[in-house]
């Protein structure tokens, strides 16, 4: 807030203040005299740290029918929220055996399909399907692969692996090499 | 049972006085209102003063945080086991959380939701082991709460912490303020703007 003469940078602590922070300083300072007068001032977050700083040094009580009043509101307030949700209260009541029964049951399902494999043998064999819904062989439409083109898939295989491993050399190779 | 004035529960050193406020939680704990409504008169100036509003500088909120407790408190006392100190230590705790999980709401608040909450609590074998030592419970109260403010201030440029000291802590009018700071009022005021802004960054508060 002075000029110092001593050549040194100066602290934020003693730079000039501009206009608009002169006239929110004397605002704020109006309001904390408000406050620690006991005045309900708006508070911003400037004047919240300057009364916990006070609420630390100066201990505060509340006027007895006040503290009265937030004692009779809480009682309210634990009445109003128990009459509100007694079934809510009752099924939270029964949640936990809910859960761990249908547990039990899940276990038991699974105990039985493990311990019980010879019930499934037991169970009458399926009937053959009627010929009308089994799929057809195509060998009566397209006839049987003839013998001399039986190998030309893994022919087929071969050529395309070849393929790749020359595609693989040409194109990664190359990059390896730059 | 006759009923108890909370200015009575917390005369200090006084072990009838432990032994009255356990009747009054077990009166408490089996749905006498009246008992519970005593032993919350009993400790809620304390919450307030001690504990909500130092932490938290707004007094409206600071009220609305006490109401928390108190509801939480209400609703949990089945759960409280009377262990030979007073209940004090147990509403604390609900009230220190309350304060904590409003900071935590705020976004800018975080780091002093995080210093709160590894703040050491009064020693539970000290005062109030054998009973609501109300005078010596708030006595370790007050150095915990100046010991917060403290380790804040040493942070601050020395004429920041005058300012803060001369104005909040002892209470100097602004004009006298200025006049020990050899400043004008003018500089005073922004002098202790600066310096909640310097605390406000060194608390960690929003």
């Amino acid at each position: 807030m002075s000029d110092d003469s001593k050549g040194r940078v100066p602290g934020e602590e003693e730079e000039a203040a501009a206009p608009a922070e002169l006239e929110a300083a004397r605002a704020f300072g109006a309001r904390v005299d408000r406050a620690l007068a006991g005045e309900r001032v708006s508070l911003d977050e400037g004047l919240a740290a300057a009364l916990m700083v006070h609420a630390s040094g100066h201990e505060q009580t509340l006027p007895v029918d006040r503290r009265a009043a937030l004692i009779d509101e809480a009682l309210v307030d634990v009445t109003a929220r128990s009459s509100q949700a007694p079934a809510r209260r009752r099924a939270l009541r029964w949640a936990p055996a809910l859960a761990l029964a249908a547990s039990f049951l899940l276990l038991l399902g699974s105990l039985v399909t493990l311990v019980a494999p010879g019930r499934r043998a037991t169970t009458a064999p399926a009937r053959p399907l009627p010929s009308a819904m089994q799929s057809r062989s195509s060998d009566p439409i397209m006839g049987r692969p003839f013998r001399d083109r039986a190998g030309a898939s893994r022919r087929l295989d071969l050529v395309y692996a070849d393929r790749l491993s020359g595609y693989r050399r040409v194109r990664f190779g190359e990059r390896s090499r730059r | 049972m006759s009923s108890v004035a909370p200015e009575e529960m917390a005369r200090p050193g006084s072990a009838e006085v432990a032994s009255l406020e356990e009747e009054l939680v077990r009166r408490a704990q089996r749905g006498d209102r009246e008992a519970l409504r005593q032993l919350l008169g009993q400790h809620a100036d304390a919450l307030y003063g001690r504990v909500i509003l130092p932490r938290l500088g707004d007094p409206a909120t600071a009220e609305d945080l006490l109401k928390a407790t108190m509801v939480t408190a209400i609703e949990k006392l089945s759960t409280f086991r009377w262990q030979g100190r007073s209940i004090y230590f147990w509403l604390r705790r609900i009230a220190v959380n309350k304060v904590i999980d409003h900071h935590r709401r705020s976004q800018r608040a975080q780091r002093l939701a995080r210093s709160l909450a590894q703040e050491p609590e009064p020693d539970p074998d000290g005062p109030g082991r054998t009973g609501p030592e109300a005078e010596l419970i708030a006595r370790e109260e007050r150095r915990l709460n100046a010991e917060r403010v403290k380790a804040a201030l040493a942070k601050l440029h020395p004429r920041y912490q005058r300012a803060i000291e001369l104005r909040l802590l002892k209470e100097l009018p602004r004009e006298e303020c200025a006049r020990q700071l050899e400043v004008t009022l003018g500089t005073f005021d922004v002098v202790l703007f600066r310096a909640v802004s310097a605390f406000r960054r060194s608390f960690g508060a929003p």
